[in-house]
């Protein structure tokens, strides 16, 4: 058993922890601004789908795609996990 | 179809390919300046595209072009011309052709995928019948994925939506015939489910490069 110390259940800190990996990019992200500025791109989007998918939560690239911010995904991953 | 171009000259030999299977269209590609911090990064990306296309329209009708961008995200092109823009890999390449003869143009630029990654992505940009058909393979996901950008950017500004990677199919080629993009739905009216499109695809050792022409 490995021990990390991101949550397992996809919510808030689970994804800026995977966003701060996939960005590559050091430093705090705003979470209204859109993730594009911060070197988001459609490969990243769909890594990111494919792992909410592998934990039970089915997001479409397309709902995250419309509105690229972590305000934005943490109540979309939230919605699908309570609904 | 998507054999794999090899060489030094591989974006060179990719942007030939998309000129000879779009005689009608011009390409080019304009490097992305290096630059500190994302939020730099990005505008120099989004200066390098709308040089690419200035480039591209300059060889289509001898003058450069200026292209805005519109609420979608989508380019603005001047009247009589049409056309799109892909960024990777420190490259901007852009595709203009004359909007008289495309209701649409798409083109994508991907880096190489690796094996792990192309099994990952694979359940979100593969319909079951594509991974039946071409597994995870990297170069075919590559190729799949970066097809289905280019009919999103091709098509959804024509109809005004926006659809996802389960809207359309890759079916594979055959001996006599390329492999066609399929619609899984009905889309607009004239885009109903069972249209086919045939996407270019171009397979070279940094990545591929799609283009779709409506
Ligand atoms: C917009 C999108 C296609 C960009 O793809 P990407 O690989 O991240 O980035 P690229 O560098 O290849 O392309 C970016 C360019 O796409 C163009 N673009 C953005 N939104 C667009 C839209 N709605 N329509 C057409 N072109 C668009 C822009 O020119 C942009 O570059 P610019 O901002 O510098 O002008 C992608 O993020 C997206 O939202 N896809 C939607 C879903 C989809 O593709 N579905 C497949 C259906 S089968």
């Amino acid at each position: 058993m490995t021990l990390t110390t991101t949550s397992t259940v996809p919510d808030r800190d689970w994804l800026s922890a995977r966003l701060n990996s996939l960005l590559e990019d050091e430093g705090p992200i705003d979470p209204a601004e859109s993730l594009i500025y911060y070197g988001l791109d459609s490969l990243r989007v769909m890594k990111l789908a494919a792992e909410l998918k592998a934990h039970g939560i089915h997001v479409g690239f397309e709902d995250l795609a419309r509105e690229p911010t972590l305000d934005a995904w943490t109540a979309l991953i939230d919605a699908r996990r309570d609904g | 179809m998507a054999e794999c171009l090899r060489g030094p000259a591989r974006v060179e030999a990719a942007l030939a390919r998309l000129g000879a299977a779009l005689p009608d269209c011009r390409a080019a590609v304009v490097p992305v300046a290096r630059t500190e911090g994302p939020k730099a990064r990005r505008a120099a990306e989004f200066r390098a595209g709308r040089l690419a296309a200035a480039a591209a329209s300059a060889s289509l009708t001898g003058m450069p072009c200026l292209a805005g961008r519109g609420a979608d995200g989508a380019p603005l092109w001047p009247a009589g011309l049409t056309g799109s823009i892909s960024h990777s890999g420190g490259q901007a390449l852009a595709l203009v052709g004359p909007s008289a003869r495309r209701a649409g143009l798409g083109v994508d630029i991907e880096g190489p995928l690796s094996p792990r990654v192309a099994a990952e992505i694979a359940p979100v940009a593969l319909t079951p019948e594509e991974r039946a058909c071409f597994g995870t393979d990297p170069v075919w996901v590559g190729l799949i994925f970066s097809a289905k950008e280019s009919l999103f950017k091709a098509l959804s500004p024509r109809i005004g939506r926006r659809f996802d990677f389960d809207a359309a199919r890759l079916l594979p080629g055959g001996a006599t015939q390329p492999p066609l993009l399929c619609l899984t739905c009905d889309l607009a009216p004239g885009w109903e489910a069972g249209r086919r499109i045939e996407p270019v695809l171009i397979a070279h050792e940094q990545g591929v490069m799609t283009a779709v022409a409506l």
